[in-house]
């Protein structure tokens, strides 16, 4: 399925499909952090841009 | 790996690896976009709640990008920065482990550590006769820089014999 609109945060890949799922990817199967800090850090701004831009968009 | 900690958040599998980074299984793919803010801010909440793990890892010791954003002392076993004011997070320069008003109660009341003296007088070895305990898992812990656990809480000097 062709994504809908994606994101580099970090190092970290997040897209957005138009069923409304969510994929976030590493280089990996797992999804790595190199520190707690970095961990909350970046799932913050994921969810920013989640809230903000893309469900902005869809409103 | 070992894990210092880990969590299962509805249903991503998160660990916090001996090293201080963090994993998370389970593929980070959701149904929809609440799912995925809401398993996000799970998450980040549990990991807020660690405070202790709330360090760099070691390649970033010394340029930590966390330094900013916490008020800093001056860690009692290296006399470095890298030591929170809040005593239950360990310091980023030597990993000492939060144990720091307990310790200082101990050293003033009782003797000294037999691998390191942190009296500020006296710098003989030898003199700590006892054991530490967490009081979180009641497991002994046997020097003052490694936690043998996930400490979270209170570690308290058990003394085994006074030497006058």
């Amino acid at each position: 399925m062709n994504y809908q609109d994606w994101k580099w945060i970090g190092d970290k890949e997040v897209a957005t499909y138009p069923n409304g799922a969510i994929v976030i990817t590493d280089d990996g199967g797992e999804v790595n952090f190199k520190s707690a800090f970095e961990a909350c850090t970046q799932l913050r701004e994921i969810i920013t841009w989640l809230e903000e831009e893309v469900l902005g968009e869809r409103i | 790996m070992s894990w210092l900690d880990w969590q299962n958040i509805q249903d991503e599998a998160i660990a916090v690896t001996a090293d201080g980074e963090v994993e998370i299984s389970g593929g980070m793919v959701f149904e929809s976009l609440d799912e995925a803010i809401d398993n996000f801010r799970a998450i980040t909440a549990w990991l807020e709640g660690k405070r202790w793990e709330m360090r760099p890892n070691n390649s970033n010791v010394g340029q930590s990008e966390t330094k900013q954003n916490f008020e800093k002392a001056t860690c009692p076993h290296c006399n470095g920065t890298g030591f929170e004011s809040d005593s239950h997070t360990p310091c980023e320069w030597c990993g000492g482990d939060g144990w720091m008003p307990q310790r200082t109660e101990i050293r003033s009341n009782v003797g000294h550590h037999p691998s390191e003296c942190h009296s500020d007088n006296c710098k003989e070895p030898h003199m700590w006769v006892g054991r530490f305990i967490c009081s979180d898992c009641t497991n002994f812990v046997g020097e003052l820089h490694d936690p043998y656990c996930s400490y979270k809480g209170v570690v308290t000097f058990e003394q085994l014999v006074v030497e006058s």
